[in-house]
Formats: structure tokens, C-alpha cells, sequence
């Protein structure tokens, strides 16, 4: 199997079958964090695919200092941050009319309040805290991937999900019993 | 290690963050202590809550969209390029020519536009032609310019402007 590097090489000589391996391969942990992120399934998809876009674009100029899968990361959520800025704040009340009908529609209403409930708590982190989360609880990223994704330290990165997490137990402490 | 200290690094020991040393004397401390047994409990109960919500699933076909999208951009880049690369590889008199010519051309352009088109007289004068002229000239007799054709109908509309002057 091509690894992420030879198909990006393959990819700047003008190989677009190399190309639409990456984007198979790759569309679903990019689209885990852009969904998650925005909480907007539209909003996500525009992202995602300018961020594959973009990826392609630049596939002359990329050097693998970091894998693949950093690369594509830091690029979606530079994209899901700046969109996020632009919009204006979501409601948590329209939260749940915003996002598309899962697959399991048939759950309780209870589960489903509930997981309203956590991804607006998650919308209402800051940028910063958000992505930490995500990465590490969507992704199951390391420290170290992610202060490589957020160009930062693995000590900030400690600190940034110690206060995430402070703030998601605030917010959701009707759930502990 | 006390509580204080277990507060500050319990999020990276949830993580597995933290070396063996450093979680071994966690794990010694939890042994003791009920108030951080409590709070790391918490925090694995965030964990699952955190992490229950299903993802949204991603639209069908979206791979097949983000190539429609790289392709097309691909094949402008390509067409740009080709271009660009036809520029460049003529000799600098070829572009001044081309440029020169280019210019000329646009100025050719410019006077036949300006001066070919027939003049259907001022909007003061066309206001005076009335249907009544059309009709006369319609009636003019074979051999007289009629406006059978479009250019004794220029013709037509040239008398009857002639007349109202």
C-alpha cells in the first residue's frame, strides 16, 4: 500500500488517481473534526472540501515534516476557525434544528436531548479549548500531535484540555448523578 | 503526591499522559484518598458523555465532488499554464509584434465602430418622421428606391430626413 507521502509525490507530478486515494482515505477522520467542530453538517462539508482543495493546490510545495494526517487536520481546523469567526454564535436552542437527522432516529428522546446538550457545551469552548477536545476525544490524537496540529507545547495543550474539560463539567453537571 | 497535585495532572493521567512513575504514585494516591477517586470518576464519566454523540455520516459521493472540484481547477491550471508557456517561449520582437498588432487591432476596431455606423439622424429629426412618410415612400414607383431591399430602405429613411431638414 502507497503510503500518504508517495500518493502527495505521485500527486504533484499530476497523478489525480494518486490524489482521490488521499481523499478515500482520509474523508472520514477529516470530516469526524469539521462536523464536530462546526456542528453544521453544510458548513462542514464546504470546509472539507476546500480544505482537500487547498491540499491539492499546494501538493508541490508539501514537505512531510509531520504525517499526512497532521497536515490535513491543522488545515481543517485553520478553515473551520475562520468560519466559525465569521458566523455569528449559534443559539444552543437551534442547535438541534441545525444538524442533519442522525442515523439513529429512532433513540430515545432523552439520549438525544442529552447529546444536544454536550455538543453545545462543546460550541461554547473556546476555539482553542474546542480543538484540543476534539482531537484528543474525536481523533485520539497524542499530546504531541496535537501541539504539532495547534502549534503550540504539550504542556499547553495539557493545560488547554484540563480547563476543556473544567468547563464541560461545569456546563453538564445536570448529567452526573 | 496529594490532592492538589492529583487535580492539577488527572486530565493527562486520564489521557495516559503521564510516565509510570508518575501514575503509579496517582494510583497510590487514589488508594487513600476518596475525594480524587470522586473526581477522576467525574472525569471519566465526561469522557463517555463527550464522547456518545454519533457523527453525523458524511454525504454520499463526496469524494466523487472533491475531484469534480480538483479536476476542473487542474485542467484551468493547465490551460493558464499552457498559455503562459507560449508567452514565454517567444522572442521579445514576436511579443512586441503581437502587442503592437494586438493594439492596432483595437483601434481599427474602435474607428468602425464609430464611423461606419449609418447615421439615422438626431433624435429631434427622427421624431419628425412620421408613419405617413413611410407610406410615401412605400408608394414611390419602380425604378425609384423602394424599400423592398435593406438598402432602399436606408435609402427611404435618408429622403424623408432630407425632407424634414
Amino acid at each position: 500500500m502507497n503510503t500518504d507521502e508517495e500518493l502527495m509525490r505521485r500527486t504533484a507530478a499530476g497523478d489525480l488517481n494518486a490524489f482521490n486515494e488521499i481523499v478515500l482515505r482520509h474523508q472520514q477522520t477529516a470530516w469526524r473534526l469539521a462536523s464536530r467542530f462546526l456542528d453544521n453538517p453544510h458548513d462542514a462539508q464546504d470546509i472539507e472540501q476546500e480544505a482537500f482543495v487547498r491540499i491539492f493546490e499546494a501538493a508541490p510545495r508539501y514537505r512531510p515534516t509531520a504525517s499526512f494526517t497532521t497536515y490535513l487536520y491543522r488545515i481543517v481546523l485553520r478553515l473551520c476557525m475562520d468560519t466559525a469567526r465569521k458566523k455569528r454564535p449559534v443559539a444552543c436552542e437551534n442547535i438541534e434544528d441545525l444538524a442533519c437527522p442522525l442515523p439513529d432516529a429512532a433513540r430515545g428522546l432523552e439520549e438525544r436531548r442529552r447529546d444536544r446538550d454536550v455538543r453545545a457545551a462543546i460550541q461554547r469552548l473556546p476555539k482553542r479549548q474546542r480543538s484540543a477536545i476534539l482531537l484528543k476525544e474525536y481523533c485520539e490524537l497524542s499530546y504531541v500531535e496535537i501541539a504539532q496540529i495547534l502549534s503550540t507545547s504539550t504542556k499547553s495543550v495539557e493545560r488547554l484540555l484540563a480547563r476543556a474539560r473544567e468547563a464541560l463539567q461545569k456546563d453538564l453537571k445536570r448529567f452526573y448523578k | 503526591m496529594n490532592c492538589k497535585q492529583f487535580q492539577r495532572s488527572m486530565s493527562a493521567w486520564i489521557d495516559g499522559e503521564t510516565d509510570s512513575r508518575f501514575s503509579d504514585a496517582i494510583e497510590s494516591h487514589l488508594a487513600v484518598c476518596p475525594a480524587c477517586r470522586r473526581a477522576a470518576e467525574k472525569l471519566r464519566t465526561l469522557r463517555g458523555l463527550v464522547r456518545a454523540p454519533a457523527t453525523v455520516p458524511l454525504p454520499e459521493r463526496f469524494a466523487e465532488a472533491v475531484m469534480y472540484e480538483v479536476r476542473s481547477r487542474f485542467q484551468r491550471q493547465a490551460d493558464s499554464s499552457d498559455l503562459w508557456r507560449w508567452w514565454q517561449e517567444l522572442a521579445l520582437p514576436a511579443r512586441a509584434g503581437i502587442a503592437v498588432a494586438a493594439l492596432l487591432l483595437m483601434c481599427v476596431g474602435a474607428f468602425m465602430g464609430t464611423s461606419l455606423t449609418p447615421d439615422y439622424g438626431s433624435p429631434k429629426t427622427a421624431a419628425r418622421t412620421t408613419t405617413s412618410d413611410v407610406a410615401a415612400s412605400m408608394a414611390q414607383p419602380l425604378g425609384e428606391p423602394g424599400i423592398e431591399t435593406p438598402a432602399g430602405a436606408y435609402l427611404a429613411l435618408t429622403n424623408i430626413n432630407e425632407r424634414n431638414r
